[in-house]
This record gives structure tokens, C-alpha cells and sequence, in this order.
């Protein structure tokens, strides 16, 4: 069955691996062709997203629209943290996500046992914690406390961290969440 | 011996500031360091928020293309294959 100019062949071998019975690996080749600058991590996020879904029932018919936009939107946010897990933005999302839908199950054992210890200052020596000052003290010259405000509020998990680690994690989510951008985006693009 | 420190956190913030300039589009502005930071992180804070209202809006299109499988016989295929494995 041909679906016509070169522009959908990443559609027709999507389609080929789904009439020939094949497994989850060749559909995750077939959505990863259609996206641009592939980085590791999107293969991952693809399928723990597809995971997700899978799991939220996303096929049941008796959802609502909004039921079934809120669960894609769960699985989305699930997907970016699971890819980070060390991160502080990533477990404040967990956190986020667990308060939001009380369902303890979703958590991977890892993020369950993990304390969210906000402004904690690491066990090292006196010189490397000076040093840490002196930067968020310099950050914190050059920032307008209105932006960081802002950003703090974006990023999860903003409103505990120093200013330094704030800028590290914005840097981590923002890469995250291109790449997650991208996948909804090949995802949409391939069920068109 | 304080503008040694100074002066290492001054490398790190312009690190930082360049890794942030690289991830936000339309950022490739000259002008102090001073001036682009505020600058930058202006342009950081509306790309963040329009990545997560992207994120919505594809949330919302998903949910729509998935409503609509009954319809289309081979996108009913596809869906089914992908979250039946």
C-alpha cells in the first residue's frame, strides 16, 4: 500500500511495521526518522512517554476529551522526569505529579525513596562552599530579582534551590522539555 | 585572594550564560555581559513558558487524534499496535 510522495515514507514504514505484526522497536524507529537532531535520550522518552500512555488505559473509549488530554499530559511530564531522575527539577515534578493524581504506583522505586532536600548546602570543604557563595552572590548581581522570581516559578522545584543550582536546573529541564516538545510533535505529525 | 573567586564564579556564569544562549532561539545578542543576562533570561523565561503551553496544546491534539480513531480504520490500527505492545 503506497501513501504516495517520499514527504510520508517515514509514515509508510510506520505502517509496514504495524501490518507486519513487528515489535515496539521498529515503531520506535519509524517515529525517530521523522524527527530532527536525534539526541539519545529521545529514544527513551519516546518509549517510557508510549509506556505511559499505555498504562493510563489512553485507548479506553469511555474517556472524556479532557480525561484523555489530562492522562497524555500526565504521561508527558512522567516521561521527562523519568528520563532525569537525579535532577532536582525532576523529582519536584515527581513530587508535583504524585500530589496531583494520588497514585503511588506511578513512581519508580527510585524517586520514592528520594527526600527532596531543597537548599541543603553538600558535606564538602569550607573553601568549595565559600566558593559556591561567592558564584550565587555574583548570579545574583547580575539577575533581576524579578526574572528569577519567574523563572523560580517555571522551573519545578524553583522556589528551594540558590541561585546557581537554579540556573544549572533551568538549563537541564529547558533541553528536557525541547526534547519532549519534539516527540508530542513526530507523534502528532505521524498519526495525521 | 576575593578577586580570585570572583573571578573563577565570572568564567562559570559566562559558561552558563553561553549554554542558556545556545538553548534559547533568537537569543544571539550582543552587548555586555550584564545587559544580555537580564536580556537572556528574559527570552528564557518566555521560551519555557511557551515550551509548556506547547506541551498543552499537543497534550490537546493528541487527545483529539485518539478520540477520532473510530473513524479511520488504519489510524485505529496504528493506535491500537502502539499502545498494545
Amino acid at each position: 500500500m503506497c501513501l504516495g510522495t517520499s514527504n510520508k515514507s517515514f509514515k509508510y514504514s510506520l505502517f509496514l511495521s504495524f501490518v507486519n505484526n513487528t515489535k515496539f522497536r521498529l515503531l520506535l524507529f519509524g517515529c525517530i526518522l521523522a524527527m530532527q537532531n536525534t539526541i539519545p535520550s529521545k529514544q527513551v522518552l519516546l518509549k517510557t512517554f508510549l509506556t505511559g500512555l499505555r498504562r493510563r488505559n489512553i485507548t479506553n473509549k469511555g474517556m472524556t476529551l479532557l480525561e484523555r488530554k489530562r492522562a497524555i499530559k500526565f504521561s508527558a511530564d512522567l516521561a521527562m522526569a523519568s528520563v532525569r531522575k537525579e535532577a532536582k527539577w525532576s523529582n519536584a515534578l515527581m513530587a508535583d505529579l504524585s500530589r496531583k493524581f494520588q497514585r503511588k504506583t506511578v513512581l519508580p522505586s527510585k524517586h520514592r525513596h528520594v527526600v527532596f532536600r531543597g537548599n541543603k548546602v553538600s558535606k564538602h570543604k569550607r573553601g568549595a562552599r565559600q566558593r559556591r557563595a561567592a558564584k550565587a552572590t555574583a548570579i545574583a548581581k547580575c539577575i533581576v530579582k524579578k526574572r528569577e522570581q519567574v523563572l523560580r516559578r517555571l522551573v519545578p522545584g524553583g522556589k528551594c534551590m540558590d541561585e546557581c543550582t537554579l540556573l544549572d536546573e533551568t538549563l537541564d529541564y529547558l533541553q528536557l522539555l525541547k526534547a519532549q516538545v519534539d516527540v508530542m510533535r513526530s507523534l502528532v505529525k505521524a498519526l495525521e | 585572594m576575593s578577586s580570585r573567586r570572583s573571578r573563577i564564579s565570572e568564567e562559570e556564569i559566562n559558561e552558563l550564560i553561553s549554554k542558556l544562549q545556545s538553548l534559547v532561539p533568537e537569543s544571539r545578542r550582543r552587548g555586555s555581559n550584564r545587559a544580555s543576562a537580564t536580556k537572556l533570561l528574559k527570552e528564557t523565561c518566555n521560551y519555557i513558558k511557551s515550551l509548556q503551553q506547547e506541551v498543552d496544546d499537543l497534550s490537546d491534539r493528541l487527545s483529539d487524534l485518539m478520540a477520532g480513531m473510530d473513524n479511520n480504520s488504519a489510524q485505529a490500527d496504528i493506535i491500537r499496535s502502539l499502545l498494545s505492545s
